[in-house]
């Protein structure tokens, strides 16, 4: 019987939703208006 | 039988719809105001209607019941799902947004007749694919919406697939995209709030997040895990398969990459990315944590859900029901629910009002018809997409239900080649693009019957549709003659970002 939360499970999903966050963020920091 | 307060409420949310409609038909003036909204939809409308295009009646009903029946392995949805706005802006919308604006571009058919020098046959096929795909997916909006109004009113399925219907149909008849991105501000606006507000309360209920996690693991220790490491679904490599069904199959379905050429200002596609993903992400894991914690209140025989055969769709409901026993808060929840059902409907029919009137209409049969013909010609088609798939809603046929579930799949391998292809890759020829779309669609269609209705294979099929369409543009492309380099540079085919 586990007991609390599933720390691996969250850890694992957790940190592909950061990546991808992370990710985008890197997009709006680059993108430029027009030609670049 | 309904409750008035809750009559009421819904009531005041129809007419607030309606209303919107009618004030949105007074700046409908021409084709483009009707199809891409005058191309004037500012940041945050133009973000909101990128979520709820996406975000449709699966997302409350089918997330919940996905997350209550197989807990944590599905949770990955939560990440294709989303990102399939970011994907859009970010691969198809910055370069498509900019074409569009420069050549007048009013669907994405527009931009594609242009780039591969194929007015009618890729124009038509392209348009065929897209009405035929998105009328399957609207008859799957409608089913959610009549689970949701039978639910609320207690009325039989045929007036509630008519209620809504008609309700959509005005609004969405008279005010075109205006209307259909304003009620979705409103419709979004109001599911954010909803959602934020009912999930921490939901899992309060059920005893909190640990206490939630640990019936589930008792329940089956797989529901507690990231995935599946056998069977054929949510393993890791079916996951890498979903990913990209979601992700890019969502991203080039008509009703969500056409809303690319309505934004007002490039510039918007810096942030939209982030913010869209962000926001839709947040809703999506919270709906999830609605259905793990009405599993835990089902485990312990607090919530009895109804004896029909997909009822792990009502948990979401069923939980609302459960957690808010007051009557004016339950009452307006029920219209948040109705809301996200209604938000992607609206959208499709546009969609396919649109591919009619203007790229089979106007620019195959009826080149010379003038712009009030279109007008009406897209209001007529409008009202005939809703009466037919109102129709097949009300008794879907066993063989539609397959079709319904690929029809994702079927959008990623028919339109995902031709889009990449045509805007980054300068070898892309006509015949390579029809060749394509032509296999991503048939291939898609065959594949999803076989995956759905025989055996399953260990990946998601569109996987392989997508491969086959892709063999096919490269191949055909190959053997066959070049486009002009001057049509290339004029769609401004090739690397990722190109000076203006």
């Amino acid at each position: 019987m586990m007991i609390g939360l599933p720390f691996e499970t969250i850890a694992i999903v957790g940190t592909a939703f950061l990546g991808v966050t992370a990710a985008l963020v890197a997009w709006a920091l680059v993108f430029r208006e027009g030609n670049e | 039988m309904i409750e008035p307060i809750t009559a009421g409420i819904v009531i005041l949310y129809f007419l607030v719809l309606v209303f919107v409609g009618a004030w949105a038909s007074r700046k409908i003036h021409n084709t483009e105001d009707y199809i891409v909204a005058g191309r004037s939809l500012g940041f945050w409308v133009f973000t909101i209607l990128m979520i709820s295009s996406i975000c449709s009646g699966m997302t409350l009903l089918g997330v919940s019941g996905l997350g209550f029946t197989s807990g944590w392995p599905t949770i990955w949805e939560q990440l294709f799902v989303p990102l399939a706005a970011s994907f859009c802006i970010i691969v198809f919308g910055v370069k498509l947004h900019r074409i569009s604006k420069k050549n007048g571009y009013l669907t994405v058919e527009d931009y594609l007749a242009n780039r591969f020098e194929s007015p009618k046959a890729m124009r038509g096929l392209a348009a065929l694919a897209g009405i035929i795909v998105s009328l399957i997916y609207l008859i799957g909006q409608y089913t959610a919406i009549s689970i949701v109004l039978v639910w609320l009113f207690e009325v039989p399925h045929w007036q509630a697939l008519l209620l809504a219907g008609v309700i959509i149909t005005a609004y969405t008849v008279v005010g075109g995209l205006y209307a259909v991105s304003w009620t979705t501000v409103i419709q979004g606006g109001l599911l954010i709030v909803g959602v934020i507000a009912i999930t921490p309360i939901l899992i309060m209920k059920a005893g909190g997040l640990s206490h939630i996690n640990e019936v589930m693991a008792g329940v089956n220790p797989t529901m507690v895990q990231p995935y599946l490491l056998s069977g054929n679904a949510y393993t890791p490599w079916f996951l890498v398969s979903f990913g990209l069904m979601l992700t890019v199959g969502l991203a080039c379905a008509p009703h969500v990459i056409n809303n690319v050429l309505a934004a007002r200002e490039e510039r918007y596609f810096k942030w939209s990315p982030l913010i869209a993903f962000a926001v839709y992400a947040v809703i999506m894991l919270l709906v999830k944590f609605a259905g793990f914690a009405g599993r835990a209140l089902v485990e312990e025989g607090q919530i009895v859900l109804p004896g029909v055969s997909n009822a792990q769709d009502y948990i979401f409901v069923s939980g609302i029901e459960y957690a808010i026993p007051n009557l004016w808060i339950w009452s307006f929840f029920a219209v948040i629910v109705l809301a996200a059902v209604m938000s992607t409907t609206d959208r499709l029919m546009l969609t396919v009002g649109s591919m009619f009137s203007w790229d089979i209409w106007k620019n195959i049969f009826r080149p010379e018809a003038s712009d009030r013909e279109i007008l009406l010609v897209s209001r007529v088609s409008v009202v005939l997409a809703a009466g037919g798939t109102l129709f097949l809603a009300l008794n879907p046929p066993q063989m539609l239900a397959w079709l319904m579930w690929s029809a994702i799949g079927i959008m990623l391998s028919t339109f995902a080649v031709p889009l990449i292809a045509g805007l980054y890759w300068r070898g892309a020829t006509r015949e390579g693009a029809l060749a394509s779309m032509i296999v991503g669609l048939v291939g898609g269609g065959a594949l999803g019957y076989w995956y759905y209705l025989v055996e399953k294979f260990p990946v998601h099929f569109s996987l392989y549709a997508v491969i086959l369409s892709a063999v096919a543009m490269v191949v055909i492309s190959l053997a066959t003659r070049k486009t002009d380099h001057r049509v290339l540079d004029a769609t401004l085919t090739g690397g990722f970002i190109q000076p203006r």
